[in-house]
């Protein structure tokens, strides 16, 4: 894989691999669907640019998760102008796309306000504690998270329990 | 995939207990959104044409003044060949700059959010230094016509016809450097609450 990116080749099958995460990336930034998809499709182009130069460094998760959470700071910051999208309630969720369709309606509905929760509870989360925890969920580990944002991995376990803490606050069935 | 990735699972676990477990199932149940290639491949096509073209024009913008300064050379007196000089050479380090930040914000870095976050603070903070500086070089792009008009007026040879026509030239500049004031200025803004925001992201870190 890595020598098919770097080669230029293989970008599609990176984007059917991850595509996932990089929406999850833009969920965590921005509330509002709109916003959401506009962001995506922002990160969806720099990483796109990005494997370009993929050295193999890293592996292709890290690389485009740095190159996701830059262009959403990036996004974030160019947004000030408009209205505060992170207050905009998401209320659309759940409507189709969720892992598991073996759950009763009860569960379903369930699973949906416990997302919904979660959702707010990350996006209210300070910057670094958003980005590590929703690193951590997306199963990198500790140098692979320090990696990303420029931590020590010490700090990352410290940030993490802090923000874990935060959000369990919020999930209490979780 | 990549060595990395398999060494991920040997790693220790950042959340290790079911309550963990179960907030990242659920992170990862929630609905995304497919990716269309197709469009990424055109947006990106289209952005790279749009910022060639950018830079085209940034580019051109000098070519006016540079053609004038040329083919009126020998008409002007010194006084007038110290002012165009002058203008050109302040002008010149900002059109250089403004051509790199472009290219800057055509590529997207993998470099760590920390560096990142700094990076683009740094670069907002130029983008208000250079709005600044665009807003009050409007207002002395209008003073410094004013003293080209008054070194014709007493070293030139102007007939009555070419004051004329110099002053309808230098009303229409005005009024644009007006409009060009106005919107530098909507720019300085926006770029220093874009600043605020990065500051405040940064404090949280």
């Amino acid at each position: 894989m890595i020598r098919d990116v770097t080669l230029g080749q293989g970008f599609e099958d990176v984007f059917v691999q991850y595509g996932a995460i990089l929406s999850r990336v833009a969920n965590s930034y921005e509330a509002n669907e709109a916003m959401q998809q506009e962001l995506l499709q922002e990160i969806a182009i720099a990483v796109w640019q990005g494997l370009s130069r993929f050295k193999g460094d890293s592996s292709v998760k890290t690389y485009i998760l740095k190159i996701a959470h830059n262009r959403a700071v990036t996004h974030v910051a160019s947004q000030v102008k408009r209205l505060d999208t992170h207050q905009y309630d998401h209320d659309d969720l759940g409507s189709d796309g969720f892992a598991s369709n073996t759950h009763s309606p009860e569960e379903m509905s369930s699973q949906h306000q416990s997302l919904e929760r979660l959702l707010r509870a990350v996006r209210a989360l300070p910057l670094q504690s958003r980005q590590v925890l929703t690193l951590s969920l997306e199963g990198l580990s500790y140098d692979e998270i320090a990696d990303v944002c420029g931590l020590t991995k010490n700090h990352v376990g410290v940030i993490l329990k802090r923000a874990k803490q935060s959000i369990m606050q919020e999930q209490p069935h979780a | 995939m990549h060595n990395s990735d398999k060494e991920n699972q040997t790693n220790p676990p950042v959340l290790d207990d079911e309550q963990n477990d179960a907030l990242s199932a659920l992170w990862q149940a929630q609905p995304v959104t497919t990716i269309d290639l197709e469009e990424v491949k055109a947006s990106l096509s289209s952005e790279r044409t749009k910022q060639r073209w950018y830079m085209l024009v940034d580019s051109l913008a000098f070519i006016p003044a540079v053609y004038v300064l040329v083919i009126t050379w020998e008409e002007f007196t010194f006084v007038a060949q110290a002012m165009f000089i002058f203008m050109l050479i302040t002008a010149l380090p900002l059109l250089v700059y403004q051509l790199w930040l472009r290219r800057v914000a055509a590529f997207s870095k993998d470099t760590q959010t920390a560096d990142h976050l700094m990076q683009l603070t740094k670069q907002i903070k130029n983008n208000v230094k250079i709005a600044v500086i665009t807003k009050h070089s409007t207002w002395t792009a209008v003073l410094f016509g004013c003293g080209f008009l008054l070194e014709r007026y007493f070293y030139g040879e102007l007939t009555p016809e070419k004051i004329v026509k110099m002053t309808i030239v230098m009303t229409s500049i005005s009024i644009v450097m007006l409009g060009w004031y106005v919107w530098a200025s909507k720019r300085q803004k926006r770029f220093e609450r874009q600043l605020e925001t990065l500051e405040k992201m940064a404090q949280q870190r």
